[in-house]
């Protein structure tokens, strides 16, 4: 059973690096914060995983109201070759995670093995959409992508309920700066290669 | 009443007084700047955890205050640092209107400063990581105000403030529940790795500095100064808080090398890009990053008064910094271009001046400290003082070749570039500037105050 949402987690990581349109890709990311909310249920009483949970629908929220609010952006041409590449570097990266992931590599005490997979599988590609992506919405589903990754082991060995405050603040705060970004800044000129 | 609830009361208040008169020019700057600076005096000065009586009403300001399990400690080893935070702020708020940094610029700050205040305070101080990333996200609306341009480098700041975060975190976690001593070597190595990486993200040791240089040019200088400026310095009093709480730190070789390492790659990278550029944004940000390898190299001295000097540095690079900005901001209405010392010349003489300054030259701020330094280092520290010399040499020639090219014969003669309340602010920074280079016993005061918050690092 604990296997589906580390399915999820990565199904949902994958589907972000590959996918383009905005609106799925908040669609996908909300998947992705209750697959992480489950595993870390898996620590911590289900109520306080909950937390996660909330916050992370509350910055979907807030990063779906920006995009249907903001000015379409110049579509990043980026066609099915891009797609294919990103896909690719995307399989590439979780094959290495699901290298990673098979031992205890943070060395956290009393971890279950999904929740250390789906911290590996997180984290590296979170790093991935980091290198890859230029445009504040996708930089910042990066960083989320990422944190979660680190929030599933480290809510194992530090279940403080105010420390789990100020992590879900961190993911909310990112959600209203890119929403600042993307509303009260003019956009980037930057031409997207890889996009 | 509790001191942490009634500061953090006052800036949100502030913030929202600030937000509402974001349309006014002078104002939000006048009221962030004197509030900051009565904060700054509070935090410092205040009887804390005694009774005392204001205009006759008892009243006794408790120093903790706990906040979802987790106290925010106003403790004397805090006190120096949020005090400093919020003088810095009040001089960066009270000089801010006349550069118009933007309008996110004052209640930005105030957040910042807010975080930042938070990060020092809270107890265990390991948790501090979280109130940076955040403070980090306040930066990104203060470097870019609205209608300015969405820039990369802000979002490379929260990327790398993520990380920091992440690897802070995890070491705290194992130096409290693990039991890292310098008795289990494989543990205190893994702990260094990765608090080393938290923290080159934080004192910006390349190649994790990438961030400042990207947008250097393309943001105002008086923010960005000023989101240097107070994330360098938290990052700075979290390492020194770190060497003066774990004692295994302070004694491992390795440690101090590390840190001396740093140290010397910043000054030989900064120096070596500062006298190669060609935009006088992007130099401040290579120099800055010289002047924090000197930092470093204090700190990893191992000399008693390495932690002093250290600190001495970073109260007077705001005072270098400050002048820069302020300088470069009204500069960058001539776009930086030849002859631009014609049509600025206070704010081209400030900017040069600041950048002297930061760069540790003689009858400027920052060298009395760094002559402490030098006089201090011993005969095995030879090579720490030729870089020292060489970047101040270096920087002295290049700031020479800028002063000629913005001062050059024969282009535009001198018009309205320079406002009154800006040309003012630059004579205000150069004064002190020139005051704390004659007189550096002035930041002594606040020195030994942050240095008895250290009793571990202290001489």
């Amino acid at each position: 059973m604990n296997w589906i949402p580390l399915l999820l987690v990565a199904a949902t990581a994958t589907a972000l690096v590959v996918v383009e349109r905005p609106g799925i890709q908040i669609a996908i990311l909300a998947i992705q914060y209750s697959s992480v909310a489950w595993l870390t249920s898996l620590a911590l009483p289900p109520q306080v995983a909950a937390v996660k949970l909330v916050a992370g629908l509350i910055a979907c929220g807030i990063l779906a109201l920006t995009v249907a609010k903001s000015r379409p952006a110049a579509e990043s041409a980026s066609g099915i070759a891009g797609r294919a590449f990103r896909a690719i570097a995307g399989i590439l990266i979780m094959a290495a995670a699901l290298g990673i992931g098979q031992s205890n590599w943070m060395r956290v005490p009393d971890i279950r093995p999904e929740a250390i997979m789906a911290a590996a599988i997180l984290m590296s590609m979170g790093l991935l959409q980091l290198g890859l992506f230029r445009n504040p919405l996708r930089v910042s589903i990066g960083i989320i992508t990422l944190l979660s990754g680190f929030e599933i082991a480290y809510s194992v060995i530090e279940p403080a309920l105010a420390i789990l405050a100020l992590l879900a603040s961190v993911h909310i705060g990112l959600a209203i700066v890119v929403s600042y970004l993307s509303l009260e800044a003019e956009p980037p000129d930057v031409v997207e290669g890889s996009e | 009443m509790s001191a942490p609830a009634l500061i953090f009361v006052l800036i949100s208040v502030l913030v929202v007084a600030t937000l509402g008169l974001r349309r006014r020019s002078f104002l939000p700057f006048a009221l962030a700047g004197v509030s900051s600076g009565l904060i700054g005096l509070f935090v410092l000065y205040a009887p804390l955890d005694q009774a005392i009586s204001l205009l006759g009403i008892p009243l006794r300001l408790a120093s903790s205050w706990e906040i979802l399990g987790r106290p925010l400690s106003l403790d004397p080893q805090d006190r120096a640092g949020v005090g400093f935070l919020f003088l810095v702020g009040s001089l960066f708020f009270g000089l801010g209107w006349a550069v118009a940094p933007g309008r996110s610029f004052v209640p930005g700050g105030l957040i910042a400063l807010g975080l930042l205040a938070g990060a020092l305070t809270v107890e265990p101080f390991l948790f501090a990581a979280i109130f940076l990333e955040l403070a980090a996200m306040a930066c990104v609306l203060i470097l870019i105000p609205p209608g300015a341009r969405s820039e990369r480098g802000a979002l490379n700041l929260l990327v790398l403030y993520s990380m920091a975060m992440m690897a802070i975190l995890f070491t705290g976690w194992l130096l409290e529940n693990v039991g890292v001593t310098s008795v289990t070597p494989e543990l205190a190595l893994r702990v260094i790795l990765l608090l080393g990486l938290g923290f080159v993200i934080l004192l910006f040791v390349p190649p994790f500095h990438y961030w400042l240089p990207s947008i250097a040019h393309r943001v105002n200088p008086y923010s960005l100064a000023f989101v240097a400026i107070i994330l360098q310095s938290s990052g700075m009093f979290f390492l020194l808080r770190f060497l003066d709480n774990f004692a295994w730190m302070r004694a491992d070789p390795r440690v101090s090398a590390a840190i001396q390492a740093a140290g010397g790659l910043m000054i030989v990278y900064g120096t070596l890009v500062a006298v190669t550029q060609t935009s006088f944004p992007k130099i401040a940000a290579y120099v800055l990053l010289a002047d924090i390898g000197v930092s470093l190299i204090a700190v990893g001295s191992g000399l008693t008064i390495g932690t002093e000097i250290a600190m001495g540095l970073t109260g007077v690079r705001v005072i270098s910094l400050a002048l820069w900005a302020l300088g470069s901001a009204s500069m960058s209405r001539t776009g930086y271009a030849r002859g631009a010392g014609r049509k600025a010349p206070f704010s081209t003489a400030g900017g040069l001046v600041g950048l002297l300054s930061l760069a540790g030259l003689p009858l400027t701020a920052g060298f009395p400290w760094r002559w402490a330094l030098l006089d201090n280092l011993s005969e095995g520290s030879r090579f720490s003082m030729l870089l020292m010399i060489f970047s101040m040499l270096a920087i002295l020639w290049a700031v020479l070749r800028w002063t000629h090219f913005f001062f050059e014969s024969g282009t535009t003669e001198r018009d309205d570039v320079e406002k009154s309340p800006s040309t003012l602010a630059v004579a205000l920074m150069a004064g002190a500037c020139l005051l704390l280079g004659f007189f550096p016993q002035l930041a002594t005061p606040w020195v030994a105050q942050a240095m008895a918050g250290l009793p571990n690092l202290k001489p």
